[in-house]
């Protein structure tokens, strides 16, 4: 990959977050409910006091300056303060981004770990095992986030008292959320790997290899695998980006105080500047892993290599 | 708080219907409990049983959220007064049953209808060892008269003039007109007493995380990171020898979600909560351990109703339509279905869970109000076609994505049609649900929204001055009747209880006839203790004491 390329991949990165920010922005602009009511409650503030506020908030200025003075901020660390009890807005995305980046992390290994090991022998051997393992993979996908949670606390906390049903202390805690949040999008990618080996089985240099005689162990670590892992990097890198989103149903359903919980109830108590900062951060996440995924994918794909080099 | 609280959140949590989960141990509302070992009902007394030993430590389900703050006055929502009543204490303290006692306060007296004074202890300590001094104390309540600071309290604190210090250790708060009702707030955090060094110390960040705040009670921070759990450690000198806490440590965990809190109780993750969710109550069947004790009828000051958004628009703006709809209701119904049981049907907005004094005379007129309004309902539909609106259309809000209001407004629904009115109803997002109480262009689009409310203060011409005065703060129909006006002005003023209570029963008469809210059900108290623990309120008089000062093992 040139200089150039990777120029333009990182321009084009930072064109997606600013578009981002401004549609995160905007959206939270035109949203009902007033920044007013939500400080004052039900108390009515003196003039002196809610000039103060206004200003403080800066909610008289025009919408463009409210952006930029934002996007300032933030470029600086500074989100702001919540509108609720005062709190920075920093602290409270320092104080939960830990716990959900170690739930996604541990939900992203669990995704390309089963995805990858169900998909390739269901690539390799058409016939009863990839049949069988189709037919769970099936099952599986069709699974939304809220019941596999449900159900692996049924079976693992509730009833054999394996892993805790509620709460994040330490890793043990994090088993059940990260699995029930990789499943489906580990089904997907299982699908995917199976697709991708599946195709590369069947070109003719794999035939040729086996022609020769090389043992099928080395044709399929030197030659289909390879192949084969592009769409899989790629697919394996949006899944993990989108365990974000799912991040928000598991935190609630097993009670853990991360981002996605944060965010729900910021979102409940119209607290704007805790609302923006986390979409904001989920974008940057999403547009960030898309990127070194893009980057990766290209790296390894021999015909690029070949190019560069 | 003071203040009627609006609470659509919390019912997400407490109030979830069961539907077609048949809760036999709550079908009866009088006490028995006919077939289910699940639930005990205690109309008799108001706590669980004392604890006789101390515990190292226990874990509470701190309601739907971590706390927004700990500063005592900023916000008066379920977290916050779950937990800030065991580290800020008052001038005045809270027995289970409301009953005040001393506090901060060692007496205190209504001189006048124009001025309170209280007398304050003088062994009094801050957690850090400082002696509690008066200029603490006034500073402390003059912080609810500060507009910058937007106290949840600050309606309690209207029309005082004054807060001075008076003779050698009193301190006396003056009134603009004749208050009597003020005396009764100062068991919430609106009478809780902050070091005032430690907040002049931190103005802008007293009761965030990394601060915490400087008080008086039983119980200091001891980590919080001001979005998860949050513990709490003995203060290493509480001044008070009389109220030695039993647990070391007291842990406070807030699942957001009633299933979440379901499966917290039932792996032994929390010992126990106030406003166990309707919703969670089956799945305690299963624990084995543990009870579910629910109070008497009148065990909390939360009332659900129907209010209308203008009273004079729409077929609701004729008060005959209105008793109509009120009268066609069915609150038993309401009770079984969206409350599992665990509630009581409403006739007067400030029915049990607020009366508190003068019982007797409030209840005789209570009973009176629920018997016209249960006989009222076999004209209903003759009043509808009279009022000339019959098939009319009209609207129903209520926040969305909490079963047990959809449930209700199903059943008012239900109610409208049988009286030949033709109402839809809308669920709302929670943050478009919230503007309805502060943007009338927002009401405008409805006819009517429902509610839940509650005082912290025991004290009815309290609810009924915020919805029945021409400018009470929840007034939102525009409901303006002169006379109840100036019969809750009077109250307001009247120090003698019965006299009060007489001033304030002649106002709800008139507003239970013109119905500008239309009262449904009032929950009762649903409380959860594992084998652990016991010693705890079975109402809402947790919120204005240290109540996990007195949790122990059984």
């Amino acid at each position: 990959m040139t200089v150039r390329e990777l120029l333009r991949t990182v321009g084009a990165m930072c064109v997606s977050i600013l578009a981002a920010s401004f549609v995160v922005f905007a959206s939270l602009y035109a949203a009902p409910g007033d920044a007013e009511s939500v400080l004052f409650g039900s108390t009515t503030p003196t003039d002196e006091v809610r000039a103060a506020v206004r200003d403080q908030y800066r909610l008289d200025d025009p919408f463009l300056v409210r952006y930029v003075h934002w996007l300032g901020s933030v470029a600086h660390g500074d989100f702001g303060t919540s509108f609720v009890g005062g709190q920075s807005v920093a602290t409270r995305l320092g104080a939960t981004a830990p716990t959900t980046l170690a739930l996604v992390g541990l939900a992203g290994l669990l995704l390309v770990v089963i995805g990858i090991a169900l998909g390739v022998p269901m690539g390799l051997r058409p016939g009863r095992v990839d049949t069988v393992l189709t037919t769970v993979v099936a099952v599986v996908a069709g699974i939304p986030t809220f019941v596999s949670a449900t159900l692996l606390i049924a079976v693992f906390a509730v009833g054999l008292g394996w892993f805790p049903a509620y709460g994040a202390d330490g890793l043990r805690g994090l088993v059940l959320p990260a699995l029930s949040l990789a499943l489906v999008s580990s089904a997907m990618l299982a699908r995917i790997t199976r697709a991708s080996v599946r195709a590369e089985s069947g070109r003719e240099y794999v035939t040729t290899a086996r022609a020769r005689g090389l043992p099928s162990r080395v044709v399929v670590a030197r030659h289909i695998l390879p192949n084969a892992a592009g769409p899989v990097i790629t697919a394996g890198g949006l899944l993990v980006a989108a365990l974000f989103a799912g991040a928000i149903v598991v935190e609630n359903a097993f009670g853990i105080a991360g981002l996605g919980s944060l965010l729900v109830s910021s979102v409940n108590r119209q607290d704007f500047p805790t609302v923006q900062a986390i979409s904001l951060l989920l974008v940057v996440v999403f547009v960030l892993t898309n990127t070194l995924v893009d980057l990766a994918a290209r790296g390894l794909d021999p015909r690029q290599r070949r190019r560069a080099a | 708080m003071p203040t009627p609280r609006r609470t659509p959140l919390r019912p997400a949590l407490a109030l979830v219907a069961v539907l077609a989960l048949g809760l036999s141990a709550c079908s009866g509302s009088d006490g028995s409990d006919s077939s289910g070992h699940e639930a005990t009902f205690d109309t008799d007394t108001t706590t669980t049983p004392a604890a006789t030993g101390p515990v190292d430590s226990f874990t509470w389900y701190g309601d739907y959220r971590s706390p927004a703050t700990l500063d005592p006055i900023k916000v008066a929502d379920y977290p916050e007064l779950t937990v800030i009543p065991n580290l800020c204490e008052s001038l005045l303290d809270t027995g289970p049953g409301y009953e005040p006692r001393p506090g901060l306060a060692s007496a205190w007296e209504q001189v006048d209808p124009r001025t309170v004074r209280f007398t304050l202890r003088a062994d009094v300590t801050f957690s850090d060892g400082s002696p509690m001094t008066r200029e603490d104390v006034l500073f402390s309540l003059r912080r609810n008269l500060d507009p910058a600071l937007a106290s949840s309290y600050s309606i309690l604190y209207q029309g005082v003039a004054a807060i001075e210090p008076y003779g050698t250790d009193q301190v006396e708060v003056t009134f603009t007109e004749p208050n009597a009702v003020f005396l009764k707030g100062m068991n919430t955090l609106g009478g809780a007493v902050i070091s005032k060094a430690f907040a002049e110390a931190h103005p802008d960040d007293l009761g965030t995380p990394g601060t915490g705040v400087l008080c008086t009670g039983p119980y200091v921070l001891d980590s919080w990171d001001g979005v998860g759990p949050l513990t709490l450690e003995r203060s290493p000198q509480y001044w008070n020898s009389e109220r030695e806490p039993l647990a070391e440590q007291v842990r406070f965990e807030f699942p957001a979600e009633a299933k979440a809190l379901a499966n917290a109780i039932r792996t032994g993750a929390v010992d126990g909560g106030f406003n166990i969710p309707a919703e969670v109550i089956p799945s305690l069947r299963e624990t084995g351990s543990g009870e579910l004790w629910l109070g008497a009828e009148g065990s909390t000051p939360q009332n659900l109703d129907i209010i209308v958004s203008d009273l004079k628009k729409g077929p609701l703006a004729d008060a005959a339509v209105r008793r109509a709809l009120s009268g066609a209701v069915d609150r038993e119904a309401l009770v079984r279905t969206a409350f599992a049981g665990a509630a009581d049907p409403l006739y007067a907005v400030a029915g049990p869970g607020l009366w508190g004094y003068a019982q007797e005379r409030y209840r005789a007129a209570y009973d009176e109000i629920e018997k016209a309004a249960t006989g009222a309902a076999t004209d209903g539909r003759a009043a509808v076609e009279q009022a000339g609106v019959s098939g009319t259309g009209l609207t129903l809000a209520y926040p969305g994505g909490i079963e047990m209001y959809r449930t209700t407004a199903t059943v008012v629904q239900q109610a409208a049609k049988e009286l030949g009115l033709e109402m839809e109803i809308v669920a709302l997002p929670l943050a478009q649900y919230y503007s309805l109480f502060s943007d009338a262009s927002v009401r405008a689009d409805y006819d009517a929204f429902l509610t839940m409310n509650y005082t912290q203060v025991q004290e009815p011409a309290f609810m009924y001055g915020f919805i029945g005065n021409k400018d009470g703060s929840q007034n939102y129909g525009g409901y303006d009747n002169p006379e109840v006006d100036r019969l809750l002005r009077e109250a307001f003023g009247e120090p003698d209880d019965d006299a009060r209570a007489e001033l304030v029963i002649a106002a709800q008469a008139i507003l239970s006839e013109e119905l500008p809210w239309i009262p449904l059900v009032a929950p009762r108290a649903a409380v959860y203790l594992d084998e652990a623990v016991t010693g705890v309120p079975l109402t809402f008089a947790y919120m204005g004491t240290a109540w996990a000062a007195s949790v122990g093992a059984p």
